[in-house]
């Protein structure tokens, strides 16, 4: 795995480098000189110039002495042959020949005592030469002259070769000595050599030390890396710049496989799922934790997430380094919580929608009871029976009551509190009711009355009927908390026209701290200590914030004990921007069973000009679409004995002359794998519950398909109607906690936030698939602005002219939504 | 020094076909060597005698050397040693050579079968006298190989010399 590189030299190696080459050239140098020295040295001491020198200085005077011996012996007996005479002579001759030609006594014959023996010694052998070649008698006559004479030349002769001696002993020490100095010198040589080698050699040893210190150090360093690498969990891979593998770890070889051999002779493609990771890893560096697909080595695929970084490996080419985790189970985890979430809350979903239906099928009897009650009371009952049937009367008045809060909440719950919005006067509105309860406020002695009128307020956009339900029940808790005292009704625009502040004031006994925290949440009623009996369900002001809500606006209380109350409302009451690109004069078949339904969408639909004919059921909407030619159906789904799916596939399959209408449909389910089915049905468009006038209108537009010609009036009606949608809702992400635990809930914000990130961070295959699928998380969670954002881009996935700016909204919603989701802030919840 | 060699194989090859001693005539001349001891032939007495003529019919050669005794080159002429050991059959033992002053060294056979040393009668064209370090100079080419420049060749190199005897274990 340890890569070595070639790192440069630097300029205390070349430094080192040229310091060694020099100190080698001078020892090679130094081994040369010494070696031509004492080549020289022992050439000369092989070879000599002279033989025995003082053999032939002696010997010169030992030939003088037989010489002279030799005369004196003849000259004593005259009958002696002089042979030996002149042989002895030719002796000495000789000798004294060596000593004036002999190359080796040159030096010595220079020498002024030496030359003038020598003079004297060779005029005597000249003329001894004479009488010695001469006769015999001349010789012999000579003789005793001749052996006085060679007694003097042997003292010549003896000076000769003593002071030979000493000449050839000066000259024997002159040599030594210059072979002292040479020895003295090839020592000196040798030392600096010696010298020179222990450097080298120390140098050398450094050297050696620093290497193995090196190469220990990088020994640890990769065993410890290797110890790393080899315990990892996560599989690590190395490839080089081509995907080629060129290492892995036992972690890798177990998640994709192979045994070790085989997994290097393996390419990236080999271990990846087809298509995933085209561009290789190198691309990836530095982009944090990158989910894609592997593929096992038998074939099954896997989920991965991996982080690659980029290296350079031997020889400085490049290399990728992944860290690979398989992360099926985590997925499989996700998925597994998701589906219970789902099955969850469809749960919740069906619960409330049957508490909603049993409502609904309670009243109509206790309809029909009260009814026959009254009737009865005008047939002449004596006043016993007319008493019993007043109680009768009271009571069933309390539960008809009773009964229409559950209905109310479980609308609510249900997402079916239908809002009808529609131009009114708000300062009317308010006069109208407290003139109404004007009679009732006397009943305790107080007085009920209004704010000054807001000219501004004369004409806004909003739901009569919900709003008089909610100020009626603020209107009743003040006036039943106060005695002898007043009550306020009055409205205020905020900030411009969007937004209108309600307020209720009364002067009653107030509410406590701790009671103003949960006077808005269900069944709670604050009169156990309150000395009157006032009968309720505690569900007044839980319905009052459901409804305010379902307007898009919010509610509050402010109080002091002893001293009253004032409770707000805020409101978006602006009238919807002109729908004048909208299709008008429509012919509509409206298909809804829930006859409230129905008069809300017929009204909605009248409101913009369409013609409605109305179906009650699937079947009766079937009849009517084979029948006649529409140019709109609005379709509920869920429906008795046919239901809108059904009766859409129908539609379609059939041959009726409204087979090729629009349809558009409406359903209270939130589940994007169900309105999938429903497209796939054959719904042009779907439409969420609760409907909203704008959208409507919106939605009947894009239906039609006058969108395209008039994008501007869709992409402006968006602001509206989303800007009273909150970013998170609180009660939702509750409930859900609530439902699966706030660990799972956190591990779900968590995976929204990543969903997220990605969904607004990277190119899209299929961006309507893919907003639908986060549309979806975000409805779960409760980041409701966000899910209908993510609904108009799944909208405008189609049309080029309006994705961009849906995307943008969508983006800058989720800019806004991001802070709430982070774990700081999301745990307060 | 190779050329030594090469002749000292030479001569070892050729040994064989010389080792019987040839005949000798007598002397007729003046006697310039006599060789004793335990030789292969005599022709005066127990030994050997050669004159100058005899010497010549040996094999005359001739080389050029310096020598540390005289100055300048000098050209010798005479009779290998190796050549006289042949004619005699010497091809052991030692050489006690010696000179008219009785002068002599002991130079083993083995060292005289090279083709080098020559014993010489005439220097630079001249019969050598006595007085010259005549009759006779075993002088061996020492300009030719450094080896016979040490104090043993100097030694060994005698000059008036006259008698050789040949000793055998």
């Amino acid at each position: 795995m340890a890569e070595a590189t070639a790192a440069p030299r630097t300029l205390p190696q070349i430094l080192r480098r040229g310091a060694i080459a020099l100190v080698a050239l001078l020892m090679v140098t130094g081994i040369l000189l010494l070696g031509r020295t004492v080549r020289t040295e022992l050439k000369e001491l092989a070879t000599t110039g002279s033989d025995n020198i003082e053999w032939s200085l002696s010997q010169a005077e030992v030939e003088a002495i037989a010489f002279s011996q030799e005369a004196l012996i003849a000259a004593r007996a005259p009958s002696v042959p002089l042979d030996l005479v002149r042989l002895r002579f030719d002796l000495l001759y000789s000798r004294v020949v060596v000593l004036q030609q002999g190359p080796v006594f040159a030096a010595m014959r220079t020498d002024p005592q030496v030359a003038e023996h020598l003079t004297k010694v060779q005029s005597f052998l000249d003329e001894t030469a004479t009488l010695v070649d001469g006769p015999d008698a001349q010789l012999r006559a000579a003789l005793p002259r001749l052996s006085s004479g060679s007694d003097a030349v042997r003292s010549d002769l003896r000076d000769i070769a003593l002071q030979g001696i000493a000449h050839f002993s000066q000259t024997s020490d002159t040599q030594r000595e210059e072979v002292a100095r040479t020895l003295r010198e090839l020592a000196l040589l040798t030392l600096g050599l010696v010298v020179l080698l222990g450097v080298t050699v120390l140098a050398l040893m450094r050297l050696n030390t620093v290497n193995h210190r090196v190469a220990e150090t990088e020994h640890a360093t990769r065993a410890r890396l290797e110890a790393i690498l080899t315990t990892a969990l996560d599989a690590v891979i190395v490839t080089d710049e081509r995907g080629a593998l060129r290492g892995g770890n036992p972690a890798a070889e177990r998640m994709f496989g192979y045994p070790r051999a085989i997994l290097l002779t393996r390419t990236l493609t080999d271990l990846m799922a087809p298509g995933a990771l085209p561009d290789g890893l190198a691309p990836l560096s530095g982009c944090g934790l990158i989910e894609s697909e592997a593929r096992h080595s038998n074939g099954t695929m896997f989920p991965i997430e991996l982080s690659v970084s980029n290296a350079t490996g031997r020889n400085g080419t490049p290399i990728c380094v992944a860290f690979v985790r398989n992360i099926a189970e985590r997925a499989a985890a996700d998925a597994a919580l998701r589906r219970s979430r789902d099955t969850a809350l469809a749960g919740e979903q069906s619960k409330a929608e049957l508490l909603a239906v049993m409502s609904h099928e309670m009243r109509t009897p206790l309809n029909g009871l009260l009814g026959t009650l009254d009737l009865m009371r005008r047939e002449g009952l004596n006043d016993r029976m007319q008493r019993y049937a007043g109680i009768m009367e009271r009571s069933g008045q309390l539960l008809l009551r009773h009964v229409e809060d559950v209905l109310g909440i479980a609308q609510a719950e249900a997402g079916q509190m239908a809002i009808v919005a529609e131009p009114l006067d708000l300062n009317a509105l308010i006069a109208e009711l407290v003139e109404a309860q004007a009679g009732q406020a006397a009943e305790r002695g107080n007085q009920l009355n209004a704010g000054d009128a807001v000219p501004a307020l004369a004409r806004v956009w909003g739901d009569p009927l919900r709003l008089r339900q909610v100020l009626l029940n603020l209107i009743g808790n003040a006036l039943k908390f106060t005695e002898n005292g007043s009550g306020t009704v009055e409205a205020e625009a905020l900030d411009d026209l969007p937004l209108v502040e309600l307020r209720v004031i009364d002067t009653g006994i107030g509410i406590t701290e701790a009671n103003l925290a949960r006077i808005f949440e269900d069944f709670v009623t604050l009169d156990a200590s309150y000395r009157r009996n006032n009968s309720g369900t505690g569900l007044g002001l839980g319905i009052a914030r459901r409804m305010v809500r379902a307007m898009g606006g919010e509610i509050g209380v402010e109080s002091e004990p002893g001293e009253g109350s004032l409770f707000w409302i805020r409101l978006p009451l602006a009238p919807p921007t002109d729908a004048g690109s909208a299709p008008h004069g429509l012919r509509v078949l409206l298909v809804e069973d829930n006859q409230i339904n129905r008069f809300v969408a017929r009204g909605m639909l009248e409101r913009d000009g369409h013609t409605v004919t109305e179906a009650i059921d699937g079947a009766e909407g079937l009849a009517a679409a084979e029948r006649e030619r529409f140019d709109l159906i609005v379709m509920d789904v869920s429906m008795p004995h046919l239901d809108g799916v059904s009766a859409t596939r129908n539609i379609r399959s059939g041959s009726g002359p409204s087979a090729a209408t629009p349809i558009l449909g409406l359903t209270a389910h939130a589940q994007p794998a169900e309105v999938a089915r429903f497209r796939a049905a054959g719904m042009t468009e779907v439409l969420h519950k609760p409907v909203l006038q704008g959208e409507l209108t919106r939605m009947i537009a894009r239906a039609l398909g006058t969108t395209a010609t008039a994008p501007g009036a869709a992409a402006a009606s968006l602001p509206t109607a989303e800007e009273t949608l909150p970013l998170i809702d609180p009660q939702i992400s509750g409930e859900l906690r609530d439902a699966i635990g706030a660990q799972s809930h956190a591990q779900l914000r968590d995976a929204l936030v990543g969903e997220a990130k990605r969904f607004f961070s990277q190119p899209h295959e299929d961006v309507g698939h893919d907003a639908h699928r986060l549309a979806g998380s975000a409805a779960v969670l409760g980041a409701r602005a966000l899910h209908r954002h993510l609904q108009s881009v799944e909208l405008a996935a189609a049309d080029p002219a309006t994705l961009p700016r849906s995307l943008e909204l969508a983006a800058a919603c989720w800019k806004d939504t991001l802070p709430l989701l982070l774990p700081e802030h999301a745990d307060r919840h | 020094m190779i050329l030594r060699y090469v002749m000292t194989l030479v001569a070892l090859a050729l040994w064989p076909m010389c080792a019987t001693a040839q005949e000798l005539a007598p002397p007729q001349g003046r006697i310039l060597l006599t060789v004793t001891g335990t030789i292969g032939t005599t022709n005066h007495e127990d030994a050997a005698a050669f004159d100058l003529d005899m010497l010549r019919d040996l094999g005359a050669e001739t080389f050029e050397t310096t020598t540390i005794w005289t100055d300048g080159p000098q050209t010798f002429e005479g009779v290998t040693l190796l050549a006289l050991l042949q004619t005699l059959g010497v091809s052991d033992g030692e050489l006690r050579i010696s000179a008219v002053n009785d002068y002599s060294i002991d130079l083993p056979v083995d060292e005289a079968l090279s083709a080098g040393p020559l014993i010489a009668w005439s220097r630079n064209g001249q019969i050598m006298t006595l007085r010259d370090k005549g009759p006779l100079w075993l002088v061996y080419p020492y300009d030719a190989d450094t080896a016979y420049q040490s104090e043993v060749t100097y030694a060994r190199s005698v000059w008036q010399l006259d008698r050789i005897e040949v000793l055998r274990p």
